[in-house]
């Protein structure tokens, strides 16, 4: 692949796959090692892909299973599977929460889902891809990846407003110390 | 379809998304369509939606990622060549009999002319020697001149190098090869922070432009700075992101 192909291919999705494995991998430095070792995959292997259109699912599953591959799947995912499905109302009293918490804020209530539902969720969120192509990404039903969706929205409100708790807590600014972005602004 | 079952599927509804397509979300709109209450628990639940999509679109990579997949897909690029024949090679044993015969013509015709290592090559090789290759170092203590600049916390190292490629030779550094072309490496400490300094000759690579914008490269908790001069191509390198790194220059 072309110099400029690659850079091109980089621009386009390297942004969304920075978020989404911010979600996963909980810390900056890991999320960074995730984007880049998914692109050096791609380097490798991804230009013989024969359709280049596929290259963002392409991205997309391999960041994932880059993920995966670094952990140790156990038991307890099968459990959180076996839960019922989560409660389905928003108070109207979260979204004006949502409103007010910034982005730090969420993004550290997201890391607190449970993997196999922050997973899907995030993608959800990211807009780029339909819940079919979500399922087809994740190497699931689509009855499965509606069913995480659904619990890991419950978890995400309950996590939200644990952060707005704290948040209130924390003093009269209201900011809850969140250690990667933190830093990233004082370097600015 | 009763409303627990439309909420289940709802959840996963976007607006203006490719999502809408499906037969039952159509089915489960059209119910939160006659049923208000239904309505209001859609509206709401899309007002979150939505709230968490700008809230997650606001978070920003870090500056330096970009380069540093950039640079990272530069130094893969030999290895996409070998692993593309082998892939042709095998489906078709014709196919590597001829690729085998070209490669040989190629090889034979060009091996004198073999194309220059790039900064990424260099900066490459000095993440390889971190990451436990590396042979017996030489320090600035040992090295005069060239090292006491080095150590000096004045020291801006994207000033340039006091002292000449046959000056730094002749003070005894480590010689390392890369792609058959030679650079010296010293090891130096400043700031509490232990930093490694290679140094070739800017002729002895391919530099495109002027080369003088440092080009940064982490992996793995250890990073790079690579960069040109007129006379000569450098790479600091030491642990963390490349923040302190940058302090140096």
């Amino acid at each position: 692949m072309a110099e400029d192909t690659f850079a091109q291919l980089v621009d386009a999705h390297y942004t969304a796959l920075y978020r989404f494995a911010l979600s996963l991998a909980r810390r900056e430095a890991d999320a960074c090692d995730l984007v880049q070792q998914t692109f050096y995959v791609w380097a490798t292997k991804g230009h013989a892909l024969r359709e280049q259109a596929k290259a963002k699912t392409w991205l997309f599953t391999t960041l994932y299973r880059e993920f995966l591959r670094g952990r140790r799947r156990d038991q307890r995912v099968q459990s959180i599977e076996d839960l019922p499905i989560g409660e389905q109302d928003v108070a109207a009293e979260s979204v004006d929460q949502l409103r007010r918490m910034d982005a730090q804020q969420v993004v550290m209530a997201l890391q607190e889902v449970d993997e196999t539902f922050r997973a899907p969720l995030t993608l959800f969120y990211l807009e780029d891809f339909s819940y079919l192509e979500i399922a087809s990404l994740l190497e699931v039903p689509v009855g499965t990846v509606m069913s995480r969706l659904s619990r890991g929205k419950a978890q995400l409100r309950a996590a939200l407003a644990k952060v707005a708790s704290a948040s209130a807590e924390a003093g009269k600014d209201g900011v809850v110390p969140f250690p990667n972005l933190k830093k990233k602004e004082a370097g600015r | 379809m009763n409303n627990h079952d439309a909420k289940f599927l709802l959840q996963a509804y976007r607006p203006g998304g490719d999502d809408s397509a499906d037969s039952q979300m159509t089915l489960a709109l059209e119910q939160a369509r006659r049923d208000p209450d239904l309505g209001l628990w859609l509206a709401r639940e899309q007002s979150f939606d939505q709230q968490m999509s700008a809230k997650l679109q606001a978070v920003t990579p870090p500056s330096g990622l970009r380069d540093a997949i950039l640079a990272g897909g530069r130094m893969s690029a030999p290895a996409r060549t070998t692993q593309a024949w082998w892939r042709g090679a095998q489906a078709q044993w014709m196919g590597l009999a001829a690729a085998v015969a070209l490669v040989a013509v190629i090889t034979l015709s060009f091996w004198p002319k073999a194309k220059a290592p790039g900064l990424a090559s260099l900066a490459q090789t000095a993440l390889h020697e971190m990451q436990g290759a590396h042979g017996a170092p030489t320090t600035a203590e040992e090295v005069g001149v060239f090292g006491k600049w080095l150590k000096n916390p004045a020291t801006r190292l994207a000033a340039g190098m006091p002292v000449s490629f046959e000056q730094v030779r002749a003070a005894g550094c480590r010689s390392l090869n890369v792609g058959g072309r030679e650079v010296f490496e010293v090891c130096f400490l400043r700031n509490g922070g232990e930093y490694h300094f290679y140094v070739g000759k800017r002729q002895d690579f391919n530099i495109p432009g002027n080369g003088s914008s440092p080009m940064l490269v982490a992996q793995g908790g250890l990073a790079t700075l690579a960069w040109a001069d007129e006379q000569h191509v450098y790479v600091l390198a030491g642990n963390g992101d490349g923040s302190a790194l940058k302090a140096l220059l």
